[in-house]
């Protein structure tokens, strides 16, 4: 058996699916741009007030971020969100498929960085919005579509990467 | 404390691994003097163990500062799940998977005495090069110790519901040594690249051997735990895990084989050599599909892109290194014999296509989604059994002819004895189709390919056994081999049979009420709860009667509820028989009290495991005879 051929077969074969697996790595970096719009809902806050998509007013750029006392990397990404509201960074709360008493206890205990929370027991508006787990971070423009979705734990990194260039346009 | 000795235990043995790996890379390019490594081996494996047992103590005392622990376990698990819980994700489960390498790598250097220090470094150091590559790995990008400071957290997420189950605690295990065990054959291959020639060809073919009767009762348990535990009471699911756990499998099926030809008759050197390269990259690619979350299965780890980057790139220097070092070797085969159509060595070589070819299909199919999605703009599509089947089948079918007139062939030519192998043949195929018959009074096209692949190969495997059953010694040598085969008619029996005699209903039943199903009688009696530490569930009670023979049994699948994952499970419920297994999974209770239950006959389903349990078995036999009984 001639050596050449027995090495450059696999080895070629091998190179293309690299090739390819790297092509999808990238591939789905950019697959996270969507724009939709905000779906319709009727809700509670944590506060037990009404609240629906009226809370996302026009003409500013705000964030929805879904978290639950159960969620272990919520917590992780805690201090990088009341960085971001120190910056007058206007973050809505998605509090999914949570328990009332002990998420009030968390944001009494560890800080609140919310402008409002929307409670969603159930995850229906979770579902409308394609919530997969917690946490999650979408970027909402002025015009109210859902521009970023972020699946996982925020930092620095994610925030000038992914959010960064839209709020500056 | 502990947690942060554990991570300096981990970066020492990183360190020491590469130090290894480098000095003997050294000491070969600049032809110097070799130091005896071998103890640098034990140090690393009593690093990683003591390493491990740190991680283990973590998850035993609940310390929830560490963000694994936490993201892993729970308080109320009991202590049995706790300490199974390491391996329930990414970080801890790569930690067992190195440890269990270096567990290989002493084991090897303790049971094989190489006459030349040089010798015995050049291998070992193949062992380094792959785990300090898995360290490395471990240490910058998924380290299991990091903490989660300063707020701990109180109680920790849980271990997802499905793991928390016996066959999960020890299929990782298994399916591990498996994998790591093909490291084995790709050191000693290596070793023979850079002229490390002593016993390389038995002591490939016996060690592949072994790690290969790890990964058959890995794969086995894998498919039996999904069977019980996801509910559908599927076996298998070509799903992409189980896949990338099936290419190695093949390959390193194909290499033992190629291995013996090698090892007897000094020729298919490079095609040994090329295989156990292959079998190692195959693992990697499988790792980076698993881990790299770009494909979703029920397997799948935490998901980040930057961690699959890394592994692409680990997966991708060491192909090109292996390649390498192969290209630049001057292997040769170390005979010219001619051998004809009709013999062992023609044989062997078709056999091994036909298995690198099945591993090259099944990958394909497998990333075909990757693929497709970049080229159809993020469209999804998924691969599924129709395609796997359609292309297996026939291959499979090519494979079972090879390997049943295949065991009874001789070295170099074989006179054509056609004569006793097709009686054996005929009448094993006469019989199964009576007894098939018998059984479920039908034939479908399914049960007839099982059935006539399970006669090639038992045919073969009765011969031979027969042929060489008043030889004593030699009939031990092939017993093993025997033995395996035999397993894969089982295990052939068993897909056949159980892919087309199976039976299923969706039912809605009100308590009191009965439904049929072929020969059973379904009554649900009543509802139950319990409750655990880390769970509680609802219970329906189910009474079978079997209207053929009149016996009754009772049947309890549950739906779990557990709330720390807040996560529902279904717990199916089994009656296991011989002949054919009755399965009941809860789906949903409706508001009215009904129950939704879809209830299943699965028969002949434990013979595929039956079988890979006798394939494990004739592969550790051959090598317990080839290693310890000489």
């Amino acid at each position: 058996m001639n050596k050449t051929y027995l090495i450059s077969i696999p080895l070629i074969f091998i190179l293309f699916i690299s090739g390819i697996f790297l092509l999808n790595l990238n591939y789905e970096k950019k697959e996270s741009l969507i724009v939709s719009d905000i779906p319709l809902f009727e809700l509670q806050t944590l506060q037990k007030r009404k609240i629906d998509q009226s809370i996302f007013e026009e003409g500013e750029f705000k964030l929805i971020n879904v978290w639950a006392t159960w969620c272990i990397n919520c917590k992780l990404e805690h201090g990088f969100l009341m960085n971001l509201k120190n910056q007058d960074i206007k973050i809505i709360g998605l509090n999914y498929k949570d328990d009332l008493e002990k998420a009030k206890k968390w944001l009494i205990q560890f800080g609140n960085p919310y402008y409002e929370n929307v409670f969603d027991p159930l995850g229906d508006l979770g579902f409308e919005l394609g919530v997969a787990g917690a946490p999650e971070t979408y970027l909402v423009s002025k015009k109210n579509k859902i521009l970023v979705k972020h699946i996982g734990i925020m930092n620095d990194k994610i925030w000038f990467d992914k959010f960064q260039s839209f709020l500056n346009d | 404390m502990f947690p942060e000795i554990g991570n300096i235990l981990l970066i020492l043995a990183f360190t020491l691994s590469s130090v290894c790996f480098l000095s003997t890379s050294y000491s070969y390019y600049s032809d110097t003097k070799f130091y005896d490594l071998q103890k640098s081996a034990y140090i690393i494996f009593f690093l990683l163990l003591v390493s491990f047992l740190l991680l283990e103590f973590a998850f035993l005392t609940d310390d929830f500062s560490v963000l694994y622990v936490a993201n892993n376990s729970n308080p109320n698990l009991p202590d049995y799940y706790k300490f199974s819980a390491l391996w329930g994700g990414h970080e801890g489960s790569l930690l067992l998977f190195v440890l269990i390498l270096s567990f290989w790598m002493i084991a090897f250097s303790f049971m094989n005495n190489y006459s030349k220090i040089k010798d015995k470094n050049i291998v070992l150091s193949f062992f380094h090069l792959i785990l300090s590559c898995l360290l490395g790995f471990i240490i910058f990008s998924s380290n299991p110790f990091e903490r989660l400071l300063p707020i701990p957290s109180l109680s920790g997420t849980d271990l997802n519901p499905l793991l928390q189950d016996f066959a999960f605690t020890i299929h990782p295990p298994m399916l591990y040594l498996g994998y790591a065990g093909l490291v084995v054959p790709f050191s000693i291959a290596l070793g023979r690249c850079l002229n490390v020639k002593e016993g390389w060809t038995s002591k490939i073919r016996n060690w592949t051997v072994f790690s290969w009767s790890f990964l058959t009762l890995g794969i086995a348990l894998g498919s039996w735990w999904a069977y019980y535990e996801l509910g559908w009471g599927g076996w298998w699911f070509w799903d992409p895990v189980e896949n990338s756990s099936l290419v190695p499998w093949l390959l390193a099926t194909a290499l033992f084989h190629s291995a013996i030809v090698s090892n007897s008759r000094k020729i298919f050197n490079n095609w040994t050599i090329l295989l156990s390269i292959l079998c190692i990259v195959g693992c990697f690619i499988g790792m980076f599909l698993v881990r790299s979350g770009i494909l979703t299965s029920v397997h799948s780890f935490a998901l980040d892109p930057e961690r699959g980057l890394i592994l692409l790139l680990l997966t991708f220097g060491i192909t090109l290194y292996s390649f390498y070092v192969f290209f630049k070797s001057d292997v040769n085969d170390e005979n010219t014999i001619n051998y004809s159509l009709i013999s062992k060595e023609y044989f062997l070589l078709i056999n091994n296509l036909f298995l690198v070819i099945l591993a090259a299909i099944i990958l394909f199919g497998t990333i075909y989604p990757i693929f497709y999605e970049i080229f159809s703009d993020g469209k999804n599509i998924s691969v599924g059994a129709p395609y796997f089947n359609l292309v297996t089948v026939p291959i499979a079918f090519f494979l079972a002819f090879f390997q049943g007139y295949g065991v009874l062939t001789k070295w170099q030519e074989s006179p054509l004895e056609l004569k006793p192998f097709l009686i054996i043949l005929l009448s094993l195929f006469g019989l199964s189709i009576f007894f098939s018959y018998l059984i479920f009074n039908d034939l479908s096209l399914f049960n007839l390919a099982g059935i006539i692949m399970l006669s090639l190969i038992l045919a073969g495997v009765f011969l031979s056994a027969f042929r060489n059953f008043n030889k004593g010694k030699l009939f031990f040598n092939s017993f093993g081999m025997n033995l395996a085969h035999f397993g894969i008619a089982v295990t052939i029996l068993g897909i056949g049979v159980v892919s087309s005699h199976s039976d299923s209903k969706e039912v809605i039943l009100d308590i009191g009420e009965s439904v049929k199903l072929n020969n059973y009688e379904f009554t649900l009696l009543e509802e139950d709860t319990r409750k655990e530490s880390n769970f509680f569930s609802q219970i329906a009670h189910f009474e079978v009667e079997n209207l053929a023979s009149g016996k009754t049994f009772n049947l309890k699948p549950e739906k779990a509820f557990y709330p720390a994952s807040k996560s529902v499970m279904t717990e199916s419920a089994i009656s296991i028989n011989f002949k054919e297994d009755v399965y009941i999974s809860l789906s949903e209770r409706l508001d009215t009290g009904e129950w939704i239950a879809k209830i299943q006959t699965k028969p002949f389903i434990r013979f595929i495991w039956l079988g890979a349990l006798l394939m494990t078995l004739g592969g550790v036999f051959a090598f317990t005879r080839r290693v310890f009984i000489r």
